[in-house]
């Protein structure tokens, strides 16, 4: 595979608290412009193995590269560099709520940029309409409902115009009509900026609609039970409880 | 709006607690920081038991300042006081002139007026503060002290010792001096004296003679008369002879009476008394009283030994005529 | 036996761990952050003038009713016995001075940590839940400055403040009290200016700052150290409201005996 072409590599990880190892021997790839998505039920580590990845936890062993740069032995400084080349749009969309929708999309251009005010004012604005909440920048996280706060949250990850954005579970709380505008949305971003996106979740109906590629985690092994495309991985009834867990409706996409 | 009302807030908050805090800072004394306080220095002999740093200083009971040090000068086991005058306390009412300037001057004039410091007791629970006051007369020496390098004489206010201190001197003297007196001694100088006096009082020499002296008086008025029947030549060159003889017999009888006087050591004895009354200072007026009694009686029985000893004869005389005319 | 032992000791490294080791690991963290403050936007003006407003401005009412019935909860009692040798005026000293030196102080720690303590753990526990921390860790933005130093420079302008007019507010009671019990009210002012110093009263003050550190970071370390759900946040602010109180009586002690060494 073209290193060069390759946004996230993970090699060899293994990732636990304490004593107590919850996945290991993971081995998998993003390429660019790719939408991941890392799939698993529940308790099975995804969202921690996100965490790790993104490097809030360090792991017990292996090495994480972002666009070839291991995020594992970086310094604190250039970790902190490392962070900022991406973009996380967290469950409940993390929103600081002591601050408005518009400040809070507005603080990482007032960290990172020597932007203007008005400057940093259009940017918010544009990104608050890409995210379908124009005029929504003087309210507060308290008085959006969850998939609003979610996107003002997407918002704020795009802030920066990163080329890899990770979601936590997107659909997690949200209704189906909510849930398919935000796979959408994903979708649109891809197209609009040809953005590597990683999404973490367990629902089978936006994995179908945005994948390219799946890899799925297994509780018991600790490790990835499959990888391919949703398709793929669908029609391989190896472990039979992949199949299951994919076709669980007995829909046969 | 919400934000205006928030900041509104911290604004008040922040300005009341601000002014709150200066205004307690100034009432507080802060602004005695500002004010040019003058350093006065003094040594006390005595124990400062009582008092401490911050305790008063008060000027006729004005209070003008605080100790703010208190230390020991160890060559003269002297307590060193500084203390702090505010001069703002002193003001003129004729001439209106800043004090601070001239207050070195007028401190030395008024020391030279007498002007000296002396610990008080401030209350009955054993505080003590620092009078200034008219203590010394004027013009009173001013003992320069052999640590005088320590302090500018500017700054020195010499200090007198306290009532209490003056008091405690007082009675240890006095009580020191009773102790001198021997009143032992005394006491039996005076029993001696006394029995020897009423050994004197009871010798038959002297009961004899104040008989006779009696019987001369009783018989001169009657003597008289006869005297100058008596007076031819005949009886008169009788008489002498008689005279002679009874003159020697008196003469005996004098320097009898001589001997039992010095036997009495008089003069000794008076001196004596004489030195326990200077000692004994007032309040012992009983024993004056009959110290000067006893020096009467002793006087009284002087004159009467004189006028024996002088001008017996006349007495003898007139004693002696019935005699003669048998 | 010997397993057994070798439980409780590590038990016992554990409690140790948990109630020392962490907390110098987050004094730590908090001073190596220090430097950020002086990044562009290193501290924020919003954040700062909301703790201002929550653990100062709004806490005003409430310290000065504590202070001023504790002056004259304080009058009433020393009045009581002074009484009996009729040294009513020391009245005065002893509420000055107990309320300048040790009331204003600590009742103003003590709501402080009612109202900051609880809330900074609070706080920073539903960020935690809510991603919110790593976010900021995602952001590149150092969850600790930028969390603690705004709480830790409002609580410090806000304290000593909080103090001063819980001092004024007890003395005040004091002199409420004393004057109802027929000490005229020159005679009780002029008496609180005589014997009280501004140094004793600068100390107090001085006191609260040290116990403004204590009360934030108490309240900063209990809600990064509560457990990530809603159960976790409560327990949090209740572990950050004794700790902090805690902490506060033991350094006002040791305050105390220092004070004491320089003659105050």
């Amino acid at each position: 595979m073209d290193s060069g072409n390759i946004k996230l590599e993970v090699k060899n990880l293994c990732i636990g608290y304490g004593d107590r190892i919850i996945l290991q021997n993971l081995d998998f790839q993003v390429r660019k412009g790719e939408i991941f998505c890392i799939m698993g039920g529940s308790g099975c580590g995804k969202s921690t193995l996100l965490k790790h990845i993104i490097g809030l936890y360090p792991p017990k062993s292996g090495d994480i590269l972002l666009s070839g740069r291991s995020i594992v032995n970086a310094t604190p400084e250039e970790r902190r560099e490392i962070m900022r080349g991406f973009g996380v749009t967290y469950q409940g969309g993390a929103l600081f709520g002591s601050m408005t929708v518009f400040e809070n999309v507005a603080l990482p251009l007032q960290e990172y940029t020597d932007k203007s005010a008005a400057e940093i004012e259009q940017i918010v604005n544009e990104k608050l309409k890409l995210v379908d909440l124009e005029g929504f920048g003087k309210y507060m996280p308290s008085e959006l409902s969850g998939g609003m706060c979610k996107r003002a949250g997407l918002a704020r990850a795009l802030a920066l115009n990163p080329d890899l954005l990770f979601f936590d579970e997107p659909s997690a709380g949200l209704d189906p009509l909510t849930s398919a505008g935000l796979d959408r949305l994903i979708l649109s971003l891809r197209e609009q900026f040809g953005t590597t996106i990683i999404v973490v979740t367990h629902e089978l109906d936006s994995v179908f609609s945005i994948a390219d590629r799946v890899i799925m985690l297994d509780k018991m092994t600790k490790t990835i039970a499959a990888e391919g495309t949703p398709q793929e991985l669908l029609k391989s009834s190896e472990p039979e409880w992949i199949h299951k867990f994919l076709d669980r409706d007995g829909l046969k996409r | 709006m919400n934000e205006r009302q928030q900041n509104l807030r911290i604004g008040i908050f922040t300005a009341a607690g601000l002014l709150l805090l200066l205004a307690g800072l100034f009432c507080l004394g802060l602004s005695d920081l500002f004010a040019d306080k003058i350093q006065l220095f003094t040594y006390f002999s005595e124990s400062v038991q009582g008092l401490s740093v911050g305790s008063s200083v008060k000027y006729r009971g004005v209070p003008v300042g605080s100790v703010s040090k208190l230390s020991i000068d160890m060559d003269s086991k002297k307590v060193l006081v500084t203390m702090e005058i505010d001069p703002a306390h002193f003001h003129r009412t004729r001439i209106r002139t800043g004090i601070s300037g001239t207050f070195d001057n007028m401190l030395q004039k008024e020391i030279k007026n007498g002007l000296r410091c002396r610990l008080e007791f401030a209350g009955i629970t054993g505080m003590k503060f620092i009078e200034l006051d008219y203590f010394a007369h004027p013009d009173a020496p001013i003992n320069l002290l052999e640590h005088y390098a320590l302090v500018r004489e500017a700054e020195y206010i010499p200090s007198v010792p306290s009532t209490i201190k003056d008091l405690t001197a007082t009675l240890s003297g006095a009580l020191d001096r009773l102790g001198k007196i021997r009143f032992e001694d005394i006491a039996g100088e005076l029993e001696r004296s006394l029995s020897k006096l009423s050994d004197l009082l009871s010798d038959p020499a002297i009961s004899s003679a104040i008989n006779r002296i009696n019987e001369a008086a009783e018989h001169l008025e009657a003597g008289s008369g006869t005297i100058l029947r008596v007076l031819d030549e005949n009886r008169l060159n009788r008489l002498l002879n008689t005279l002679e003889k009874d003159l020697d017999v008196l003469n005996n009888l004098g320097e009898q009476l001589t001997r039992t006087t010095q036997e009495m050591k008089l003069p000794e004895t008076t001196s004596a008394f004489r030195k326990g009354l200077t000692e004994l200072s007032e309040g012992r007026e009983s024993l004056d009283d009959t110290l000067s009694k006893l020096n009467q009686t002793l006087e009284s029985i002087k004159i009467l030994t004189d006028y024996l000893s002088t001008d017996p004869s006349s007495i003898i005389k007139g004693k002696k005529n019935p005699a003669n005319r048998k | 036996m010997a397993d057994s032992t070798n439980k409780g000791i590590g038990r016992f490294l554990e409690t140790i761990g948990a109630n020392i080791v962490d907390p110098l690991i987050f004094l730590g963290g908090v001073v190596a952050n220090f430097p950020a403050l002086f990044r562009k936007r290193g501290l924020r003006k919003r954040e700062l003038l909301y703790y201002l407003d929550l653990c100062g401005a709004k806490s005003v009412p409430v310290v000065a009713l504590i202070c001023f019935l504790m002056g004259a909860v304080l009058g009433i009692q020393a009045m009581l016995q002074m009484r009996k040798v009729g040294t009513d005026i020391f009245v005065v000293d002893l509420v000055g001075f107990a309320v300048l030196k040790e009331f204003g102080p600590l009742m103003a720690a003590m709501i402080a940590t009612g109202r900051a303590a609880s809330a900074f753990a609070a706080e920073i526990g539903t960020m935690k839940v809510n991603d919110e921390i790593n976010a900021l860790e995602t952001m590149g933005i150092p969850p600790l400055a930028y969390l603690v130093y705004p709480k830790l420079l409002a609580m410090l302008i806000a304290m000593p403040l909080l103090t001063v007019i819980g001092d004024v507010a007890g003395i005040a009671g004091g002199m409420l009290v004393g004057v109802s019990m027929e000490i005229p009210l020159a005679a009780y002012w002029s008496r609180t200016v005589t014997v009280l110093d501004f140094i004793t009263f600068l100390l107090g003050i001085g006191k609260t700052l040290c116990f403004a550190v204590l009360i934030t970071l108490a309240g900063c370390f209990c809600g990064f150290k509560s457990p990530p759900d809603a159960q976790g946040v409560g327990r949090g602010a209740t572990s950050a409201v004794v700790a902090s109180i805690f902490l506060v009586v033991v350094a006002d002690a040791i305050i105390t005996l220092l004070y004491s060494f320089i003659g105050y």
